[in-house]
């Protein structure tokens, strides 16, 4: 019984993520954040500080402001055929930790400025993998292997100031874009043969 | 404490107890709304049944039932109730209790 609940709820929280629109919006949001700051560099040479100060402004609003694109998608994509859900908004009591998390990753890049790969693939990979977890998205583990690889790999090829942090948001907003294009595309698909069955 | 657990058993709330509507009432908890659509397909009940489970619910207010448009479509939304999610939660420990064996 206990199994056929949590199986049940699993489900309800995975629909929300079915037909992709939600990862092309946050992938979208993430690569635009990582290519930003990339810019400034290429521009500068060094990251500049509006850069940060467009950083921290994009990423508080892609969190508040992803729920609202992603219904706007919905309303016009995808409820007509599956359906109208929306799933509860639980992501405001996690924001808190969530900002504590990304203030101490800067304080963890300040102080020992070597090590941001690492702890930018590291951190990306916790949000990514308590995603997969909480969701039943098993995408999200590659994503999360993906975040973790790249920390390494930049390390390790000496790409250690601030624009490590910026690669990886770009690999990984990419590679989140792409796959839900892809799962947009396959959710047309089904429901147009669905309406020609 | 065995007789502790039958007396558990017994307050397993019965309106939640039955496949059906524990089926809405789990997949209602983590939605901040659905319409009957939505709830036909992830319940695999079928329109007539799932009518009737949702206006017991609705019947005890566990549920709130209410008909308004999304874009241009006209649907019946149903969402749990602050009454529906406590009970739903209690169902949820009780059951968790009777697994565990704990009769207190």
């Amino acid at each position: 019984m206990k199994d056929r609940i949590n199986g049940i709820r699993k489900e309800a929280r995975a629909s929300w993520w079915e037909d992709g629109i939600t990862e092309i919006v946050a992938g979208l949001g993430v690569l635009v954040i990582g290519s930003v700051g990339i810019s400034g560099y290429a521009l500068e040479g060094r990251v500049p500080p509006w850069s940060y100060a467009v950083f921290i402004l994009l990423m508080v609003a892609l969190a508040f402001g992803i729920r609202w694109v992603v219904l706007w998608a919905k309303e016009r994509w995808v409820w007509p055929h599956t359906g109208y859900s929306v799933v509860k908004g639980r992501g405001g009591k996690y924001l808190i930790p969530f900002y504590l998390i990304v203030f101490a990753l800067l304080a963890l890049a300040f102080l020992f400025p070597s090590y941001t790969p690492i702890v930018g693939g590291t951190v990306g990979a916790v949000i990514l993998v308590s995603l997969a977890l909480y969701n039943g998205l098993r995408r999200f583990y590659a994503l999360a292997l993906l975040s973790f690889v790249l920390g390494i790999l930049l390390y390790s090829v000496g790409i250690r100031d601030d624009r490590a942090t910026f690669l990886i948001l770009i690999g990984v907003g990419s590679v989140m874009f792409f796959l839900g294009v892809l799962r947009f595309a396959r959710f047309k698909r089904e429901v147009s043969s669905a309406h020609e069955g | 404490m065995r007789d502790n657990l039958y007396s558990k058993l017994s307050s397993l709330d019965r309106t939640i107890n039955e496949p059906a509507r524990l089926s809405i009432m789990a997949a209602l908890y983590d939605l901040k709304e659905a319409d009957f659509v939505f709830l036909q397909r992830l319940t695999g009940l079928t329109r007539g049944n799932l009518s009737a489970h949702i206006y017991k619910l609705a019947d005890k207010g566990y549920i709130a039932v209410e008909k308004r448009f999304v874009g241009k479509k006209p649907v019946t939304v149903c969402r749990l109730t602050p009454e529906g999610e406590r009970a739903f939660r209690e169902y949820v420990r009780v059951l968790e209790d009777l697994v565990k064996g704990k009769g207190d």
